[in-house]
């Protein structure tokens, strides 16, 4: 018996009892014969027909399905809503269903199961008191290894998050662990949402399962060569792909990367892939491999007829060059400097993100070459200690971090006034700029709070802004 | 005997090969700092495809403002996209950088964690569309981590730029060794006074600057001590600063700003 239904379950017939028993308990049991296929066709009818809820449906096989509901529960009007409306359609369509929403795949399938009630709302972070009374069939293990567990009196998810992680895994292999790790957040888990028909995503299968860099390197090329085709044909250019590659061992390998704007060249398309290869595990071979251009932009008309003009190369080949370096791991950052028109000095910079989107042609501002300005800037501006000055003058002698420094010639001052335009409590405030240079030839670059004289005008502070 | 003389042909160029001369003795594959003296002494300018490493000194040495003016004033001479890498906060200063000739336009930023700097910088330095990379070390390096860069920085035939601001040593303290090509300290000179009668603060002369060549692979090291006119405008024309000992320098022309443009003596 593979299910019974509310009226089999009342007679006392459970899932996983053999049909002569079941026919034993009641004799005239309508069992028809298990078709796993046809099952599994109206799974992803039924995942298509979620699409209304999110885009980002995936099938729980055999019998679940995950919606990516990030951003749409304010469409219908909350969390606890969205479940309603979910729950009232599918029993229209004369289905059961059990829901649950968490924070990750792994909890979401866990509470759905095996939870109290048939709709849970987990809040965030909360999946490790929520799981711990679960038994550990809802962490998608395979009959043995959960088999194993049991043997070893490890019935819970909690008990198996107190164990040691070292034994089992050596014990189990390291799936126990990551499962767990999903289902807790600790581990990021992508799901593989469902596909649209028409989705470019060419396939190869492979005679000989393939291991090596140089093999998924040319089968890179060829897959890249197909949908490169396809995006022409239709005027698109990609901007998110995933290579999905299918391991001997029946699981499955996805690297994903991101393009800066919209792009259909294979070979830009192609380096970007191969740079992931390292990425990839091939373990006993890959037996076929799979390129699905996950989201496709128009190409903008007016960016590519600049392409075709010499002197614009450049700009293709930076977007190729920013590309490679966004798809890097360990940037944290990645901008320009552009001007902004602004009198002061921290504020006459903006990090504008690459590519620039905005198109704006940043013109430099006449006024700001005729000063000497520090190539580095401190922030926020670091404040001295002043041992002797007069009234109008820079400091004679000052204490920055930690050091005396005694002040033998002085350019100055260069008054910047602050912006009241931005801040009413700029009005009035006033900077004072001096270069001084010390005995030793270090310059700096100060700055007093108030033109000196009047107390409105600033406190009468000293800072360094910078080293000259 | 002709045919002995093409083997041992054959085999000076392999050789050179694997010593990866060919490309350093390429003239024309050099960045002028600007200096004429520095330039002749180097034989044209930085070589290309290298790694250099700078330091500061005296209260310049944490902040390192000095050697980051001096790069950039090198990188104006040269063409393509720069790479300029920070482990934290990365702190340049439009304006500055700019008055030293350089271009923001072509300045990528990237800030990562200080542990991945040299992973990140030997990366970038493999990317043959850079033109060169400047990287803001904050931890000193080991002799292989730098021989890792050099090696890159040829792969790549990408310039590296060391700036060493957390990492330097105290200015009179051993430096670490380092398998880079070569080995900068620019050092802050107390300026020629204008003459002033009165007694109040004197008035700033022309920068000062002690730019010493501490340690060059295959060559001698040097020191300069040159002075930075204070800056102009470009529509300015530029002046001949006077030298020392009292003499005209002949005019040059470069782009206006530049540290090089001011009179270099030895």
């Amino acid at each position: 018996m593979a299910a019974a239904d509310r009226v089999a379950r009342a007679a006392g017939i459970v899932p996983g009892m053999a049909l002569t028993h079941a026919r034993a308990l009641v004799p005239d049991l309508s069992a028809p014969l298990l078709d796993a296929d046809a099952d599994g066709d109206a799974l992803e009818r039924l995942a298509e027909w979620c699409l209304w809820l999110s885009p980002l449906v995936a099938i729980d096989a055999p019998d679940g399905i995950w919606i990516d509901s990030t951003g749409c529960d304010h469409l219908q009007g909350g969390e606890a809503p969205m479940l309603n409306t979910l729950a009232g359609r599918l029993a229209s369509l004369g289905l059961t269903c059990r829901l649950a929403l968490a924070e990750t795949p792994g909890a979401a399938h866990a509470l759905a199961r095996y939870g109290r009630n048939d709709r849970i709302i987990l809040s965030a972070g909360g999946q490790g008191a929520a799981l711990a009374a679960l038994p550990v069939g809802g962490l998608r293990l395979a009959g043995q290894t959960e088999e194993g567990l049991q043997r070893l009196g490890l019935r819970t998810i909690g008990a198996l998050q107190a164990a040691p992680r070292a034994p089992l895994t050596r014990r189990f292999g390291a799936d126990v662990m990551r499962r767990l790790d999903q289902a807790m957040g600790t581990v990021f888990e992508p799901i593989q949402p469902l596909r649209p028909r028409d989705a470019i995503a060419p396939r190869r299968s492979f005679v000989e399962p393939i291991g090596t860099a140089e093999a998924i390197a040319t089968v890179i090329d060829v897959l890249v060569d197909d949908a490169a085709q396809e995006l022409v044909r239709r005027g698109m250019g990609a901007r998110l792909i995933d290579l999905v590659c299918d391991r001997v061992d029946a699981s499955v390998q996805v690297c994903r990367v991101g393009l800066a704007a919209p792009a259909y060249e294979a070979a830009h398309i192609a380096r970007l892939l191969r740079e992931q290869i390292e990425t990839i595990e091939p373990g006993f071979g890959i037996e076929a491999m799979q390129l699905v251009v996950v989201r496709i932009e128009p190409i903008p008309a007016d960016g590519r007829m600049r392409g075709l003009l010499a002197a614009e190369h450049g700009a293709a080949d930076l977007g190729c060059l920013i590309d490679r370096l966004r798809n890097r791991e360990g940037i944290e950052q990645i901008y320009r400097l552009a001007e902004a028109g602004s009198h002061l000095p921290e504020r006459t910079q903006v990090r504008v993100a690459l590519p620039d989107a905005s198109g704006r042609k940043r013109i430099p501002i006449a006024w700001q070459w005729s000063a000497q300005r520090p190539a580095r800037l401190f922030s926020p501006p670091e404040p001295i200690l002043v041992l002797s000055t007069l009234p109008a003058d820079p400091p004679r002698l000052f204490v920055w971090r930690g050091g005396r420094h005694r002040v033998r010639a002085a350019d100055g001052p260069e008054r910047i006034h602050g912006e009241w335009w931005h801040d009413a409590d700029e009005y009035g405030a006033v900077r004072d700029y001096w270069v001084v240079e010390d005995d030793e030839g270090g310059r700096f670059w100060l700055f007093r709070h108030g033109d000196g004289v009047h107390e409105w005008s600033g406190d009468l502070s000293w800072f360094v802004h910078g080293v000259l | 005997m002709n045919q002995h003389r093409e083997t041992m042909e054959l085999l000076r160029e392999q050789i050179a090969r694997i010593e990866r001369r060919s490309k350093i003795s390429d003239a024309a594959r050099h960045l002028r700092t600007g200096l004429a003296d520095v330039d002749r002494h180097l034989g044209g300018g930085l070589p290309c495809g290298v790694v250099h490493e700078f330091y500061g000194a005296g209260s310049d040495l944490r902040v390192a403002a000095k050697p980051s003016r001096f790069i950039a004033s090198i990188l104006a001479d040269s063409e393509g996209q720069i790479v300029w890498i920070s482990g934290r906060y990365l702190d340049l200063h439009l304006a500055g950088i700019r008055a030293a000739g350089l271009d923001a336009g072509r300045v990528i930023c990237i800030e990562t964690r200080p542990e991945n700097v040299p992973g990140l910088c030997e990366d970038i330095l493999r990317e043959r569309a850079v033109a060169a990379v400047v990287a803001d070390m904050d931890a000193p390096l080991s002799l292989t981590a730098s021989r890792r860069l050099q090696l890159a920085s040829e792969a790549g035939d990408t310039t590296g730029f060391l700036l060493h601001r957390e990492s330097a040593p105290s200015d009179t303290g051993r430096l670490p060794p380092s398998a880079c090509q070569t080995r900068w300290r620019v050092r802050g000179e107390p300026c020629v006074l204008p003459f002033s009668a009165s007694l109040s603060l004197p008035a700033l002369g022309p920068e000062r600057w002690t730019i010493e060549l501490l340690r060059q692979r295959g060559g001698r090291s040097a020191s300069w001590s040159c002075e930075i006119p204070p800056y102009v405008t470009p529509h300015h024309l530029p002046l001949a600063p006077v030298l020392a000992h009292g003499s005209m320098a002949p005019a040059q022309s470069g782009p206006a700003g530049r540290v090089g443009t001011g009179a270099a003596y030895a």
